[in-house]
């Protein structure tokens, strides 16, 4: 019995894990380490592949992402550079930290690093209380423990309240 | 840890940021501070930190603040156009008399301080622990250089080999320009070779050292630091006590430095102040009959 792959012949297919497929080609799918190295062991005989910790909202936001970066040719590295920074431009906290995840189950260091530097360059100069929010982090200090560490640190409060 | 993100994740996010707003974080919650303290943590911010600016330390000694002694100020730069100041490191230790220490030199993340400004109290310091051994042989001066006084003389590293600052007849505070020699080749000593003479208005006071680039950061009489190179000279806006100066690349290893924490024994009391709390590393003190030196050791987070 042929595999989809090859009655497809250069298309896969993507389950979200809201249940969503996306057909994907060869050539995008292989931006993905995940998928290339699914593809190099023969895996990929299954008739759908299913990435069952991304949505289809994330997933179809990573498509987007490697389908630019497996069509631009190499030469054209400035028009990627600002496809990127126009990608993640208004994208909330929570669909950033969707697509680092995504990014790093599916291998795919480009996306990985700018949603990444994204987030850093975000929480660089924020309150304590709202970096906390957007990692979904408890204060678990005294306020004599958080002062201590506070005071140990000094220097790097300048500015800050 | 929050369930929130991966640790791998998180690591990666925030590896990202300044030294700073990290020492800030340690606030944010106690799974931060454990994680921005544990050496898988430090080394992955440092690779990155690297990866993305190389550093120097910058010492200098600050015109205000003369009581109860003058304030030494190390800071580490980033070696960019804009030299940015990225952490200021705080240095433990006191000099006996109110005076500062010279810094005879940093290599692979220690720094070598010795406390002989004024008078030889004779005190040397190797400040962080992660002391790695040192090949050291001989190396012929240029031929031209023979003869010449050892105090004109001082070298340094310049790209992958060595170089020599030459002053010409360098008076008691400054002289009034420099020579700058290159061993184009390291270890070949036909391949030294005069790179630039320098002259400036007033004089000069210390050669500091390269930057990247391959320009030569100067002290001036008056401490201010100017930048060199062939035909160009260039004000940095940055003032000190004079003679105060001391420039040298930097090993990535230090940018928490300030987290270290070091101890001193001692056959007598000193009037030294250390920060001795935990994690101490190996502390040892030699003495023999004319100097005893003092070791403090400060414990790197990557040991």
């Amino acid at each position: 019995m042929a595999s989809s792959i090859e009655n497809n012949n250069e298309k896969l297919t993507l389950k979200s894990s809201d249940g969503e497929e996306f057909l994907v080609e060869k050539h995008v799918a292989l931006q993905s380490t995940l998928l290339q190295n699914m593809l190099d062991s023969d895996c990929s005989s299954a008739d759908v592949i299913p990435l069952p910790k991304i949505d289809a909202r994330t997933l179809a936001l990573v498509l987007g992402y490697c389908k630019k970066h497996a069509d631009a040719s190499s030469s054209k590295q400035g028009e990627l550079n600002s496809f990127d920074s126009e990608f993640l431009k208004d994208m909330d906290m929570g669909a950033l930290f969707n697509l680092v995840l995504a990014a790093n189950f599916m291998e795919i260091k480009g996306l990985l690093d700018i949603a990444a530097q994204k987030i850093a360059d975000t929480i660089k100069d924020k309150p304590h209380q709202e970096v906390r929010e957007i990692f979904h982090v408890e204060n678990d200090y005294t306020p004599e423990e958080e002062a201590a560490v506070r005071e140990e640190n000094r220097w790097a409060f300048e500015g800050f309240p | 840890m929050s369930d929130y993100l991966p640790r791998e994740t998180l690591i990666n996010i925030l590896t990202r940021l300044p030294a700073k707003t990290l020492l800030r974080f340690r606030c944010i919650c106690k799974s931060w501070l454990s994680l921005l303290s544990s050496p898988d943590f430090t080394s992955a911010h440092l690779r990155t930190a690297a990866a993305k600016t190389p550093l120097l330390l910058l010492r200098g000694y600050s015109l205000t603040g003369l009581t109860p002694r003058y304030k030494e100020l190390y800071s580490l730069r980033s070696d960019d156009a804009n030299f940015t100041s990225l952490l200021d490191l705080q240095c433990p230790f006191n000099t006996r008399a109110a005076n500062f220490f010279r810094v005879v030199g940093s290599c692979n993340g220690v720094i070598c301080l010795s406390d002989d400004l004024l008078g030889y109290t004779y005190t040397v310091i190797l400040w962080n622990p992660a002391i790695r051994s040192e090949v050291f042989r001989e190396v012929k001066l240029p031929e031209k250089l023979v003869g010449a006084s050892p105090l004109d003389l001082a070298v340094t590293g310049y790209k992958d080999t060595i170089s020599i600052f030459q002053y010409d007849q360098r008076g008691p505070y400054c002289c009034k320009g420099f020579t700058v020699w290159v061993m184009k080749e390291y270890g070949v000593e036909e391949s030294w070779s005069k790179l630039f003479t320098g002259s400036l208005n007033g004089g000069v006071s210390t050669v500091l050292g390269f930057r990247k680039s391959g320009e030569v950061v100067v002290e001036k009489w008056d401490g201010t630091l100017v930048s060199c190179q062939p035909g160009k000279i260039k004000k940095m806006r940055i003032r000190g006590g004079k003679e105060s100066f001391y420039l040298g690349t930097y090993a990535e290893s230090l940018i928490l430095l300030d987290e270290g924490k070091c101890v001193q024994t001692e056959d007598n009391g000193s009037s030294d102040e250390v920060d001795s709390a935990g994690n101490a590393s190996v502390v040892r003190s030699l003495e023999n009959n004319s100097l005893r030196h003092h070791l403090f050791a400060v414990s790197a987070l990557n040991p």
